[in-house]
Parts: structure tokens; sequence; C-alpha cells
């Protein structure tokens, strides 16, 4: 008897060791670039401590800087967008977001609305949920979202990333092994200026891929369960190849979240309150640069500030890293501005 | 399903748990049930192929029995020698017909063209089935086995199905005989804990040689032999020498997990390797590869044909149809049949420049006991095996002579310097753990050759070492190994967007 039930400790202890390896090792081994990072990083923030969460596509990253809403108004706040993040995806990161964070106001970029699958890729799926702890979210994912399409073996490397990446060890560096935590908070610093032309605006509506509402439909539901306020809104784009898809599919969305009673930001007709300069503001057709994002910013601030009760923590001695952070920012997004200015001017 | 699969990884455990919770006189059901679920797998309907062998196999034992009741002499002779011929016949049939169909219809086409009569044309493609070798072999040892009055024939037909379908041992080896498996599986397996910890680190050390080993090896060997024209005779050389570690890693890590697995649920399955590249003969490299093979080709070939009885000239005749047969039992295709006869061959010579050599010896007061003597008889056997292994690997016997010609001829040393030997088919960094490995399994087999356990001593250890010991090969399997999906890197990296 004592023999077996040393025999099951040493067991124990050996698939002890195993996991907490397992898990370093799969921590060490993901991809780390600015978006597959973000979700990493945001679980490192201390919890309680953010305010407002961004969720989207790209054009979510390129357009809010947390950074800047601290400075001008002291909201913290962080940007959870992945590239191409599908509304599925949105959804189960906010859903995440507000179990360890419990912020007050959700804001949804609708540009996603536009995809008319359940993903554009796997590895957009993977950068958008590979951080996400093995809890009840990812278990949802793989089986409410990702059960349609993918099999089970597909599935699994979801559980275990390591599947997929255990061929980087090879290219592994520094930062894979100590990742660097993004004082950007998700924003993504575009550093071109790319001329672009206005689109023209219209009200006509596109339909879109009903499972998107479907999780649309899903986020109001969870913002209402958990008394988190919920704003969609959709960042500015300049005219491209399918804009007035993009523009229609978004206006679906538009619709659809007035007749909840959900806010709604149209950047596109805000341009003239925003003064958008289409020369200037754009690092592509899709996506704002830095000067561009610090309009949509700026405009979402005075937004949250005017619509919610947001605490100012700018003086408070919990959120010194924030101070810390901000300061670096700004030297550096001046820096670029300038240098950026300077090239467009030659 | 495959034992190095991630689904195995899952099926296994299960299996393992209601195999002892499950009463000993419901066992072999199960694990008949396990065993087929196991086959059905890969394709439902094969199932009933070996399900067919069983069941000719099985009477074929119930026969001979009833044979050996008759009274008269001459009489039971003839019905016995029936029942094996029955047997066998339809065994082969089934096999050559799924494995050798293509190759003989493609042989007498070939042959058909060069006497300008027109082509044979068949319009059905055979799959062949998984393991169709193995099991044919293994129900076929039990025909003979009852034969030769060797084993008392099986009466409990699920027994003797479970005898053939085992599945660790299923799809590659080790080719079991009835006298060892079935009388296991008639036997009671309580839990020992003793055997599963040692089953678990063979199963492990198993992964660690076809999964870091082999399929790493196979990238080099692949990109070097698809494109031999484009490279010169060292790194032809060095992939050749890469290729027989790959055929070693990939049958005997198989091996050690089938082995392992089996011991897990109380099953000695036969040993299939003993440190092969440590003899220092052709024919003692035959006594230590794939011996449950090389036994049974033994066992229900050469002696059946005359073994050595029969004087030198059939004995080398001997020789010369086990080595093609087993060539050919390699695969449907003429490039393994000259490797099976470059073996025979090796053989012979062998045997026939014995008495010159022992003169040599005794001439040049050699002793052949002494190390430096031996080594070199090491050295001299591999090379001798890996030239063979070039007709096993090539697609076809005219590419391994142009490998072996580019070997000779396309002399370049600056590949030594810039590194490039290392660069073929894989990441230079990637090499440098293969060749890691590579030590790390020579290692183990020299440990091996000198009858050192290694996996019982290292059971009697300290749990630290243990630990430490499993946890490398698990994350060097995880990490090294060849499986998941490709990753692309660009996917994940340069779409910013």
């Amino acid at each position: 008897m004592k023999r077996v039930i040393t025999n099951i400790i040493q067991v124990i202890i050996f698939i002890l060791i195993f996991m907490i390896i397992f898990i370093k090792i799969n921590d060490i081994l993901r991809v780390k670039v600015h978006t597959n990072d973000t979700i990493g990083s945001f679980y490192k923030e201390r919890s309680d401590s953010i305010d407002v969460i961004f969720v989207g596509s790209s054009h979510a990253f390129s357009s809010f800087s947390p950074m800047e809403l601290w400075d001008d108004y002291g909201i913290t706040s962080y940007n959870l967008s992945t590239g191409c993040q599908s509304l599925p995806c949105s959804y189960y990161l906010m859903k995440e977001a507000i179990r360890t964070q419990h912020p007050k106001v959700v804001v949804l970029e609708t540009y996603a609305s536009y995809y008319m699958t359940d993903y554009i890729s796997t590895a957009r799926v993977h950068q958008a949920i590979d951080c996400i702890p093995l809890n009840q979210t990812k278990f949802e994912i793989l089986t409410d979202y990702l059960s349609d399409t993918m099999s089970v073996h597909e599935r699994l490397e979801y559980v275990f990333p390591i599947a997929l990446y255990h061929s980087r060890w090879k290219e592994l560096k520094k930062n894979d092994i100590r990742p660097k935590k993004t004082y950007l908070r998700g924003y993504y610093t575009q550093l071109h200026i790319n001329e672009q032309q206005e689109i023209d605006l219209s009200d006509e509506v596109v339909e879109v891929y009903e499972k998107n509402i479907s999780y649309i439909e899903k986020m109001i539901h969870l913002c209402e369960k958990n008394d988190v306020e919920l704003i969609m809104c959709q960042t500015p784009i300049a005219k491209n190849k399918d804009y007035k898809n993009i523009c229609g599919r978004m206006k679906t969305i538009e619709n659809y979240a007035v007749e909840q009673g959900i806010s709604y930001i149209n950047y596109d007709k805000l341009r003239d309150i925003l003064k958008l300069d289409y020369k200037v503001d754009f690092a592509d057709s899709k996506h704002l640069n830095i000067i561009g994002a610090s309009k949509t910013t700026s405009y979402m601030g005075d937004y949250l500030k005017t619509h919610y009760e947001l605490a100012d923590h700018r003086n408070e001695t919990d959120y010194d890293n924030w101070v810390k952070d901000c300061e670096f920012y700004k030297k550096y997004i001046h820096q670029k501005k300038e240098e950026m200015l300077s090239q467009r001017n030659q | 399903m495959l034992l190095n699969s991630f689904v195995f990884l899952i099926f296994f455990p299960i299996v393992c748990i209601l195999y002892y919770i499950i009463p000993y006189r419901f066992r072999h059901i199960f694990l008949l049930i396990a065993s087929y679920y196991f086959y059905m797998c890969w394709n439902a309907k094969y199932a009933l192929l070996m399900l067919t062998s069983t069941v000719i196999t099985y009477l074929s034992g119930l026969l001979i029995h009833r044979a050996n009741q008759i009274p008269h002499e001459s009489k039971r002779e003839k019905y016995r020698k029936l029942c094996v011929l029955v047997s066998f016949s339809l065994n082969l049939a089934i096999l050559v017909f799924f494995k050798y169909f293509n190759f003989l219809i493609e042989t007498i086409n070939h042959i058909l063209a060069h006497m300008h009569i027109s082509l044979l044309n068949v319009d059905f493609d055979v799959v062949l089935p998984v393991g169709i070798s193995f099991y044919t072999f293994q129900a076929l040892s039990y025909t003979v086995d009852v034969y030769r009055g060797d084993i008392y024939r099986e009466k409990n037909f699920l027994k003797y199905a479970l005898f053939v379908s085992f599945f660790p041992q299923l799809v590659a080896g080790p080719i079991e005989r009835s006298k060892n498996l079935l009388k296991q599986i008639n036997g009671k397996h309580d839990f020992d804990i003793h055997k599963v910890h040692t089953g678990l680190s063979r199963m492990l050390f198993g992964l660690f040689q076809k999964m870091v080993l082999s399929d790493n090896i196979s990238v080099i060997v692949t990109e070097v032999y698809d494109n031999h024209s484009s490279y010169g005779s060292l790194e032809l050389i060095f992939a050749t020498i890469l290729f027989a570690f790959q055929i070693y890693c990939d049958f005997g890590g198989y091996s050690n997990i089938a082995i392992g697995a089996a011991r897990v649920m109380g099953f000695e399955l036969m040993e299939n390797f003993n440190t092969p590249y440590m003899a220092d003969t052709v024919a003692d490299f035959w006594r230590r590869w794939h011996i449950s093979l090389t036994t049974w080709f033994r066992d229900y070939l050469y002696i059946p044909l005359g073994g050595n009885r029969k004087g030198r000239l059939r004995k080398y005749i001997n020789i010369m149809i086990v080595f093609l047969t087993s060539g050919l039992w390699h695969g449907a295709s003429w490039h393994f049949v000259a490797w099976g006869g470059i073996n025979g061959i090796y053989q012979i010579i062998g045997d026939v420049l014995r008495p010159i050599r022992d003169k040599m010896a005794v001439w040049f007061e050699v002793d052949r006991k002494l190390f430096s003597h031996r080594i070199i008889k090491v050295v001299v056997t591999f090379v001798l095996v890996d030239i063979s292994w070039i007709f096993f690997r090539a697609d076809t016997i005219g590419q391994a002579l142009a490998i072996i010609k580019g070997m000779c001829t396309r002399i370049h040393l600056g590949v030594l310097l810039d590194g490039s030997l290392f660069r073929m088919g894989i990441d230079i960094k990637q090499c440098m753990i293969v060749l890691a490995a590579l030590v790390l399994l020579i290692l183990t087999d020299i440990c091996k050759y000198i009858k050192l356990d290694l996996i019982e001593g290292l059971c009697r250890q300290g749990v630290w070492l243990q630990y430490m010991v499993y946890l490398f090969l698990i994350y060097s399997v995880l990490i090294f190994g060849s499986y998941g999906p490709a990753y692309d890197a660009s996917q994940f990296i340069y779409f910013q967007f």
C-alpha cells in the first residue's frame, strides 16, 4: 500500500513538473510580434486596472491609442485588436477582458462585418486566441466557434499551440524568452504617410454574414449581463477597390446597433469635425497613421468623458507605470510625427 | 492509426485502463475489439482481409490437429501437408494480389513490350493494406508451428484472432510467433508497476528515435536522393550514412514503441533489433537486424529448403532465395530485390572467403579479439550494409547506380568548408540537433552492446534522474520532433494587418 501511494505521488509530481514546463515552453515558442503579443501583454496588466477596452481588426489597432487617452483624459484603456480579427474572436476577447478587468466601457470596431467567412485564416485565429489560457472561454471557442470549420485535430492546435510552433525553436530570440511588455497597450504605430481620396458617403446597405450578426448579438448580451457599456464604431477609411461593400456592410451593422439602442460612432461621417486630412492622415487606404490616429483617439476621449463616468487615474499612485510609459510614448510619437512630416515636405 | 500519432496517445491510455479494469476472462475479447478498432481507423474494409487470413489459418490449425488423429501414417502426412499447402497458398495469394499485383503487371508488360506484344491493360488500382506483410507472416507461422507440433492448436477463435491482430505489433512488427504471443494471450497479466514503468520508458525512447531522428533525417535524405544529380560525392555519402540511421530509427523506433506498449499491458514481445550496426560481419548484421523477420525466414523458408544440410551449393542457393524473397517482402519493386540480392551475395562471398581470411589472420599473426581489429570489421560491415541501403532507398536500380557513380566521381571538398553539407533540406541548427541525437543513439547502442540495460538501470535510479531523462526525451520529441502542421512564419510575422 505504501508503495502504491509513493508511486502515485511520484507520478503526480512528474505531471506537475511536466505541466509547468509545458506552459512555459508554449509561451516561449509562440510568435511575439506586435499583434500576436498584444493579447499576451494584456494578461500581465494588473486586474481591474483598465476601464475601456477596444476590440476589432487592424483598423482599431491603428486608430485608438490608449496612451493618448491616458495623457489627455486619465482614462486607462487597452486595445485588444488583432489583424483581421473576426467578430467571433472579438466576442471571446471581450469576454476575457470583462472577466479579468471588469471594464466600464467596451468599444467594438465593426470593420470585421465586411468578412463573409468565420475567419480570414487560421493564423489570424491563432494571433487572436493563442494567449487565452485553457479556460471556459477557450473551450467555448473550440466547441462553438471553430467546430463548424475545423476537425478535432486542427482544433487541438489551439489547445497545444506547441504543435504549430515547435519548429520555431531555431529562430528564438531574447524577446521570445523574456517578452517585453508593450507600453503601447495594443496600439500599433503606423509610420507612413500615403495620400488618399475621400470616399463618397452613402446610406446603402449590403447584406452581412449571418454569423457576424449573431456574434454582435452575443456581445450585446454579454455587456448587458455584466453591466458594461458597449460602443460600436467604424474608423475612417479612404477610397479603395471595395469600399462600397465595406461601408455597406458596416451600415447594416450601424442600423442594427441603432435598433438595439447601442451607441454607434461613424467616423466616416465625422471627417469634417475631425478635420481629417486625406493627404496626411492615412498610412494606406484602410489604416490611419499616427497623425490620423490622434484625431480619432481624441474624439473617442471626448465622447467617453461626456457620456460615461470614467475616473481620471492620473494622480493615483497605483498608475505610476502608466505615467512612465506615457512619457516615453510622447517623446517617441512626437519625434516620429516630425520625421514623417519633414519627409513628406521634402 | 499509427503508434506515433496523436490519436494513439489518447487511444492507448484508455485501452490500458479498461484492460486492467475488465475481468481476466473478458480481456482477450476487449483487446481484440481494440485491435480491430485500431486497424479499422485506417480502413474498415481491409479489416475483413485480416479476418480472412485469420479464419484460414485458424481452420488450418484445427484441421492439422484433426489430421494428427488419422492412424494411417502416409495418409496422415498427406492430409497434414495439404492443410499447410492450402493455408499458405490462400494467404500468399491474398498477399500477392494486394501487394504485388501492380508490380507483376508492370513486370509482365515490360517483358511483353520487349517482345513487341500489346500490353495488358488493367483498370483498377490496388491499395496496399497496411501491415498485410506482417500479419500474414505471423498467421502463417501458426500453421507451420501446429504442423510441426511446436504448439498445440488454439481452439478459441477470439484468442487466435487477437494473436493475429494484437494492435501494438500489428502494422510494423515485430512479427510474433504463436509459441510466444499465443501463450501469453492465454495467460493472466496482473498490473505490474515495474512493467508499466519500463514499457512506457521504452515507448518514449522509441518515439524519440522515430520522431527526432528518423523523421528529421528523412528530410535530408529525401532532398539529396531526389536531386542526386546536383549533389557531389560527400553529400551523397553523408546522406547515405544518415539513411542507414534513418531506417534503423524508423523501424527500430517503431518496434520499441510496439514492445513498450505491449509490455505496459503485461505482454513480452520478442526483440527486433539488437545494435545492428555493431555487427562485425554481414551475417552478424542479419542476426541483429529485424530479428523477427530474419528468424521467420530462417525457420519457415531456409530450413524447409534444406538450410545448410545439403551441401555448399544448395546452401548458397538457399541463402539467395531467402534474401531475394526478403527483398521482395520489403516492397514490390526490383530495387528491393536488388537490395536483398546484394545482402545474399555478401554472405556467400563472406562464406567463400572465410578460409582465406582465416589463413591470412594466422599468416599476419592478427589477434582477432583485439578492439583495433574488431572496429575495422564493424566499420567495413557498416560500409557494406550501407552500400546495399542505397538500393533500398533509391527509387530504381538505375538511380541507385547513378548515386554510386556520383559518389565516386563528383568529388568536391568545398562543402566541408562552407557548411553546406549541413544545410541540405534542413537548417544547420536542425542538422546539429540530428547529429547530437545520433551521438546519443550510438551511445545507447554501445551500452546495449556491452549488455548494459539502460531502461532497467534508469528505473532503479533515483526519481530526480528519471524525471530529468523523461522530461528530456518528451521535450525533445515535442520540440524537435517532426509533427503537426507546417508552420509558415510569413503568415504570422509579415502580415500585420
